[in-house]
């Protein structure tokens, strides 16, 4: 089928994650003022669709109908295209995939997505216990199953199967923080050596606070045009080259046997590359899903990039960092940034779109050409995407 | 009277289902559990047994289930121990594992233990019932 081909033309981010000074609307309106304060040319009467990714406003500020909120908000009236999407914490690339579907088959020409998600409220039992809506809530949250529980048994089958060590769990982690460095809007910017993260405060085991991504208030926004109405807004449209999902179960220990290997992460990956016409090895820059370390060490393997149980040692060997095979998290990663569960994929997409044009400052990967980013919701629901700058069409 | 003394009980505010038969079709679930029996349904039309419990097969989209027991006893495939970031009402230290009922039926237990080094790989852990909030139960697991 022919179908048009779609770019990313503006895109931002609230200014400093953590505790938000303000309402929802608050958050929307400065990661919104962001995307167009970067980009003159674009007006919310350009907008033509607009989706709205967040996860869990009706329990965190009470509030369902995000999508018009967050319209009204940055004065965007649809004509073409109007939702809110939630899948968990892969929302924001599951709202890009929208954005880049309806605009590839010719429903509308400018789609504005945002991802917000104020987690945080004034009482911190409440903030965790609204965090039990994102799993099984009726046969895992009413036993007390929150995801680092079901992430840390992820990673002690990796331990068994593999060898993987606590060690190269918490190079990730050190790493990913040190990364976060250089990027201002992190929550958890800090160097920190692999002994300082094994001697964090434990949660779970193997897991120390380090390895853990928090709870976090966010937001983030991007821009998706035509091909042909790319040159209105900017001289630098990243385009999206391939996309993929995969998905199996909901119920955590029956999504399949062996949560040491990701076979939906395979399947979607694999589809977004054949789409793209590339392979692991174009990838020069990559933003994935480290809500706990073990997940960059499974993805690193998933992606081609490790060889299958040796993503630990791909983490320890510096290989997913600045001069290694391919710059993993350099945003800082959900480890770094902190994991605004709706926000999170758009503030990936919207760093490998900085990374590309070459406006990532400190953090820039020389030459980034190919970048790719990787949202999931849970060990078998995963969404993929990869962009390149216009010579890579 | 205050406004919070005034204010109904909000079972959305806590986390354990609601099991009676007019708000759950797998109430019986919760009936055998409070016998110490552990069930989930098959599919009388294509035999499928599902985890969870369904009131539709999803195999065959049939509606003709039955209870069926599982074993009691399941053995434990990965353990952690949480210290940290428990929700209210479920003060740490809690020890999770998951656990291989049948070879198609897992799930991930609380396993209730003052040794928290002891829940391990291969180790079995068998079912008891927790009462919870308003007359509700739930399954956890000591190790045998
Ligand atoms: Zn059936």
């Amino acid at each position: 089928m022919e179908t048009r081909k779609v770019a990313v033309v503006a895109a931002g981010t609230s200014q400093k994650w953590g505790i938000f000074p303000g309402t929802y609307r608050d958050l929307v309106a400065e990661a919104g003022k962001a995307v167009f304060d970067s980009c003159p040319a674009l007006s919310g009467g350009d907008i033509e669709g607009f989706i709205a990714s967040s996860v869990m406003p009706e329990r965190n500020v009470f509030q369902s109908h995000v999508a018009p909120l967050a319209a009204e908000t940055l004065g965007v009236r649809p004509t073409k295209l109007f939702q809110r999407v939630e899948n968990m914490c892969g929302s924001g690339t599951v709202a890009i995939r929208n954005a880049y579907t309806a605009i590839a088959c010719g429903l509308a020409d400018v789609i504005m997505v945002v991802g917000a998600e104020k987690m945080h409220t004034p009482e911190w039992g409440e903030t965790v216990l609204n965090m039990l809506v994102g799993v099984d809530r009726e046969w895992e949250g009413a036993v007390g199953v929150t995801a680092p529980v079901q992430f840390a048994l992820t990673a002690q089958m990796h331990m068994r199967r593999f060898g993987t060590t606590v060690e190269q769990l918490a190079a990730v982690s050190a790493k990913n923080h040190r990364h976060a460095l250089g990027n201002p809007y992190a929550q958890f910017p800090k160097a920190c050596t692999i002994d300082e993260v094994r001697a964090s405060k434990p949660v779970a085991a193997p897991f120390t606070i380090f390895d853990c991504s928090s709870i976090t208030d966010g937001a983030a926004a991007v821009v998706l045009v035509c091909e042909e109405r790319a040159r209105e807004f900017t001289d630098q449209p990243i385009y999206l080259l391939g996309t993929g999902q995969a998905a199996s179960g909901f119920n955590y220990a029956n999504v399949h046997a062996d949560w040491s290997e990701w076979p939906t992460l395979r399947t979607a990956v694999g589809s977004a590359y054949r789409m793209a016409g590339v392979g692991p090895g174009d990838i020069d820059v990559a933003e994935v899903h480290d809500c706990f370390s073990i997940s960059e060490v499974i993805v690193t393997e998933e992606m081609g990039w490790a060889e299958k149980g040796g993503g630990g040692a791909f983490a320890a060997e510096g290989r997913s960092t600045y001069g290694g095979d391919v710059v993993v998290n350099p945003r800082g990663g959900l480890l770094g940034c902190g994991h605004p569960l709706g926000a999170t994929g758009v503030a990936q997409a919207t760093e490998v779109f900085r990374q590309l044009r070459g406006e990532a400052g400190p953090r820039q990967v020389d030459g980034a050409a190919i970048g790719l980013t990787h949202n999931l919701s849970g060990v078998a629901e995963h969404h993929v995407v990869i962009y390149g700058r216009e010579e890579a069409l | 009277m205050s406004q919070d003394e005034a204010r109904p009980y909000s079972f959305t505010l806590d986390p354990f289902p609601q099991q009676a038969p007019e708000w759950n079709r797998a109430s019986a679930f919760y009936d055998h559990l409070r016998e110490g029996r552990l069930t989930t349904t098959r599919c009388r039309t294509c035999d499928l047994v599902s985890w969870p419990p369904r009131s539709v097969c999803p195999e065959c989209h049939g509606d003709d289930l039955e209870w069926i027991d599982l074993p009691t006893e399941g053995r434990i495939l990965a353990a952690t121990v949480q210290v940290a970031g428990t929700p209210p009402g479920f003060p740490a230290a809690l020890v999770f594992a998951l656990l291989e009922f049948t070879p198609d039926v897992r799930f991930i237990g609380r396993i209730l233990t003052e040794d928290l080094e002891a829940a391990v790989a291969d180790r079995m852990a068998s079912l008891v019932v927790q009462e919870v909030s308003r007359d509700r139960v739930v399954p956890a697991f000591r190790l045998v």
